[in-house]
């Protein structure tokens, strides 16, 4: 070891409170830049203590049986915590937020992940950001879509990976309230079809998304494309809206 | 020595008096010809005097007093038309109607031009050399002509009449009058040579024509028949023609047809082109060949394309649509193929946009059939195809069978879901090479050969496995017949062997075969498994037939029935004189099931031959209703063939079939996309489905919303993912 090498290590030893090993490989990694190495070291510590303080905080609400989950009570009390109620659909955006496989629960690897995204670490934060996002997420359509397609794995019984039409219907008409022109006629006609029973496709609800942003332009779907990349759901709703809704004669 | 010039006198030559005499002669000869030319123009003609006065022009002409000789004939021929003009307007004037101003006309002509040809043949030697070589002097001939157009014909209650008159007998002679043609022919020759022909006669005689076949046209075409009026216009133009050469109008024969056409066939080009209709339908060839070829002489054939197609297409639609005689359908595809081949040939003379029409049209409604009609054409080009196959050439009325498969195979090349043709083809070529139906192998091979080459091998390489195994069959029932295995045979055994890979597939069904009969394919199927030692072989009782002897009270007879029939017949062996069995009996003796035993039962008992009888009588027997052998049993032939009734029908069946050629579709598509997908990797919506089509359609052009629906099986399958940009990925 030179003796530069052996005073750097020592100083950073004593700065970070470390063993001499981790000083010098920590070292390595920066090239011997003490300063750059503190800071980062610094950075680390930082987030280190962060992370800490989100498992804290997620074991607030951590269920009794299973350590690493927040069940359905836990997600209840978390929910009132941030001010917001079950039957809101802002769940939707704080389960999409802190990454929840299912609704109603939490994992905690996800759970800090998402904490550590929006930079908060106790709960006084996290209200303060879920509220910033609850009112972006009424005007920010970036935000609206991402949570679109998030409620649909998130609406899945556990462990399946596809969604009854009847609990989608549901969730569209929270979802799309004001976005979707034609989701009224769209619920009709999935009620109407043998659709009602089965589940709707992963696909067809991502597509959905866009479809109601074609009909803002496109009201009437005059020139909608059967050709093209539409799920064959879509296809058959647009020909149903034709005829039974504007009643434009086939051709 | 030059001798001295002398004075020559001539006595009694004196030049003074020389002229004057010459003088006296010219003028004596000015009269004569005066008083001449007042005799010929007064049409007495001239009866003495010729030779004097042609002296006397030749003479004047060389002495230069040539033009006083024409001054002269000026003025007499100035007065000789008038007198003409004078007397052919009061002819005219007077002339009833029956008289045709045109003969008066000629007549005076003539009279004109008689007299003119006296005087041309007296002034001759002027007329040839003085008049002739001077500009400023017309000749004889000429001044005669300008003065008849310019004098009697131009006056205009002359002129009117004439020309009115002349075409009324040309009008005549279109209506097929007849008429003074020798007068009309003189009548054309002065409007030739009074130059009259082109300027003012011919606009008058094209107007005429155009008139009189407007309305001629616009009559016959609403009241006569279409093939009729096509008739007529021919005639009409090969008549005009007959008209332009009589009397000489062949110089404007461009311009009268031209007329005619535009009239006759122009003016009414929709409802001619529209008569194809019902000459197609009537398969009118000759008036097929007419409309083209009138079109094609005003270079209108394109006109012809559009109704050609839309025709074509209707009748094609109302063939492939109609539900009611499915039977007719590829016999009369073939004749109406044949016979709009036969169209192009020889009335169209192959004109290619004709020819494209006709291919596109066939395309349209071949493929084009409503709803459950789509798939007809297939279908019935291979139930047509059995039939031809089973019956051979004596069904096809004395055309060889090489020619109509020439044919079926060309319109076969329209329909787009071949693979349907495929499954039906191959369901039947099956039940003809088991059963033996077949006419002629020969047929069978050639079949084969041609759609080989139609649709490629990959189409017929199922089809010739069958016809491999078949021989296969053959040759180890042949090697199996010569080893010692077969000694022990209780009878004769003969064992179809298929490869499950080629053919359709089919219900095993099951029945304990009689002990003796099991043994023996025992035997065959131990000396099969010790050649092929790699293979395994399972037994299709359903398909198996026998032929069993049968001793009858009232006579002995072979029965060909199947062997379900044979095991249940077999049973009754043991039963004694007037001892029966039951259903119930029988069911636990063969082990059938309760569908095979009981429509065996049926086939035995209720239909047309009946050697069991069944008690008490209907149709479905019960657990206790009893079987007898018929003892009355009998029948005018020695070998019967008993058919097996079968649980479904032709029409289940081939619904059955269609169903299963959907659900490959279905297969094949979803492996069409993943191997484009996994060779591509990632791909536009657009390129994905265009790709698809392209590998598809050899069998079957794939619908778009089917190519769809298969893309989202995929999707949800995981095998695909959607990315942004309207793309497709593959997942690994």
């Amino acid at each position: 070891m030179k003796p530069d090498t052996r005073t750097l290590t020592r100083e950073f030893s004593k700065l970070t409170n470390t063993p001499s090993k981790t000083a010098l490989s920590w070292l390595k990694q920066y090239d011997f830049d003490i300063d750059l190495a503190c800071l980062h070291w610094a950075e680390k510590e930082s987030k280190a203590e962060a992370e800490k303080r989100i498992h804290q905080l997620f074991d607030q609400f951590r269920s009794f049986e299973d350590a690493n989950i927040i069940d359905f009570d836990g997600s209840a009390k978390l929910f009132e915590t941030l001010g917001v109620s079950f039957e809101d659909p802002e769940t939707l955006l704080i389960s999409y937020l802190l990454e929840s496989p299912n609704m109603g629960e939490f994992e905690r690897e996800k759970f800090v992940h998402g904490c550590s995204t929006l930079c908060v670490t106790n709960l006084s934060d996290l209200k303060n950001v879920v509220d910033q996002k609850i009112t972006l997420w009424k005007s920010d359509r970036t935000l609206q879509k991402a949570v679109y397609i998030y409620s649909y794995p998130l609406a899945c019984d556990k462990g399946k990976k596809t969604l009854g039409t009847g609990v989608a219907i549901e969730l569209l008409q929270v979802l799309l309230k004001s976005l979707f022109l034609l989701l009224d006629h769209w619920v009709n006609f999935l009620q109407s079809s043998p659709i009602i029973d089965r589940s709707l496709p992963r696909d067809t609800w991502n597509e959905l998304w866009d479809f109601s942003v074609y009909t803002e332009s496109s009201p009437d779907c005059s020139d909608y494309d059967f050709e093209g990349a539409w799920p064959t759901l879509i296809d058959e709703f647009v020909v149903y809206y034709r005829k039974h809704v504007l009643n434009i004669p086939e051709q | 020595m030059p001798t001295e010039a002398k004075r020559i006198v001539i006595k009694g030559f004196d030049p003074l008096k020389s002229k004057q005499r010459q003088e006296k002669y010219y003028n004596v000869m000015i009269q004569q010809l005066d008083i001449a030319l007042q005799v010929i123009m007064a049409g007495l003609g001239l009866k003495t005097g010729y030779q004097e006065l042609y002296s006397g022009i030749e003479n004047l002409t060389k002495a230069n007093q040539a033009y006083r000789c024409f001054t002269l004939l000026q003025n007499h021929f100035t007065s000789g038309i008038q007198l003409l003009t004078d007397a052919c307007l009061a002819s005219i004037s007077h002339k009833t109607d029956e008289v045709n101003a045109c003969s008066i006309v000629v007549r005076h002509w003539k009279q004109w031009m008689e007299r003119v040809e006296t005087v041309q043949n007296v002034f001759y030697y002027m007329d040839k050399t003085f008049l002739a070589k001077s500009p400023e002097f017309p000749t004889v001939g000429d001044f005669a002509l300008s003065l008849f157009r310019d004098e009697l014909l131009s006056t205009k209650t002359i002129q009117v009449p004439f020309l009115n008159d002349v075409l009324k007998l040309y009008e005549e002679i279109h209506s097929g009058k007849q008429i003074d043609r020798g007068c009309l022919q003189e009548a054309m020759l002065i409007l030739h040579r009074v130059q009259y022909y082109g300027l003012v006669f011919m606009p008058m005689y094209l107007c005429f024509l155009d008139q009189f076949y407007q309305s001629q046209s616009e009559d016959r075409i609403k009241t006569v028949s279409m093939n009729e009026y096509l008739l007529y216009v021919q005639q009409s133009l090969d008549y005009e023609l007959l008209v332009i050469k009589e009397f000489d109008l062949v110089r404007h024969q461009k311009d009268i047809l031209e007329t005619l056409q535009n009239r006759l066939i122009q003016s009414h080009l929709p409802m001619l082109v529209n008569g194809i209709r019902k000459f197609v339908c009537d398969r009118d060839l000759d008036s097929c060949k007419r409309l083209y070829s009138l079109l094609h002489l005003t270079s209108e054939t394109s006109e012809l394309v559009q109704p050609w197609s839309n025709c074509l297409t209707e009748i094609g639609f109302e063939l492939v649509n109609d539900e009611k005689d499915e039977d007719v359908l590829v016999p009369n595809m073939l004749s109406l193929h044949t016979f709009l081949q036969t169209v192009i040939e020889k009335a169209f003379s192959n004109d290619e946009a004709l020819s494209y029409a006709m291919r596109k049209s066939f395309e349209t409604f071949i493929n084009g059939g409503s709803g459950k009609r789509r798939e007809a054409p297939a279908k019935s080009i291979a139930k047509y195809i059995d039939y031809l196959l089973r019956y051979g050439e004596q069904v096809t009325k004395g055309t060889p069978l090489l020619e109509i498969f020439e044919t079926l195979l060309d319109i076969f090349r329209y329909v787009a879901s071949k693979d349907v043709f495929e499954a039906f083809y191959k369901r039947d070529i099956a039940k003809r090479l088991l059963l033996n139906k077949s006419a002629s192998s020969q047929n069978e091979r050639l079949l084969l050969e041609m759609l080989k080459k139609t649709c490629g091998s990959q189409f017929t390489h199922a089809l010739e496995g069958m016809f491999r195994d078949i021989n296969l069959s053959k040759e180890f029932s042949s090697s199996f017949q010569q080893s010692k295995l077969s000694k022990n045979l209780h009878r004769d055994l003969y064992v179809n062997v298929l490869s499950q890979a080629y053919w359709p597939a089919y219900p095993e069904g099951h029945v304990r075969l009689p002990e003796d009969m099991q043994e023996d394919i025992q035997q065959f199927e131990k000396f099969y498994l010790a050649k092929q030692t790699s293979k395994q072989i399972r037994w299709l009782p359903s398909l198996g037939h026998c032929l069993v002897k049968a001793r009858f009270p009232l006579g002995n007879k072979e029965l060909s029935i199947s062997l379900f029939q044979a095991c249940v017949l077999l049973k009754f062996n043991g039963c004694a004189p007037g001892e029966g069995l039951t259903y119930r009996d029988l069911q636990k003796a063969t082990e059938l099931s309760e569908a095979d035993l009981t429509r065996t039962l049926q086939s035995l008992s209720c239909v047309r031959v009946r050697p069991l009888v069944m008690v008490p009588k209907g149709k479905v027997p019960k657990p206790e209703t009893k079987f007898y052998v018929n003892e009355k049993f009998t029948d005018k032939l020695y070998r019967i063939k008993i058919n097996q009734i079968y649980l479904k029908d032709e029409r289940q069946e081939s619904e059955e079939v269609q169903e299963q050629v959907v659900q490959d579709r279905q297969f094949e598509l979803q492996a069409a996309v993943v191997r484009i997908m996994k060779q591509n990797e990632r791909l536009s919506h657009d390129q994905l489905v265009e790709k698809t089509i392209e590998i598809s359609k050899d069998r079957g052009v794939p619908e778009i919303s089917d190519i769809k629906s298969t893309i989202e099986k995929l999707l949800n399958k995981e095998y695909l993912e959607r990315q942004d940009g309207n793309e497709y990925v593959y997942v690994p």
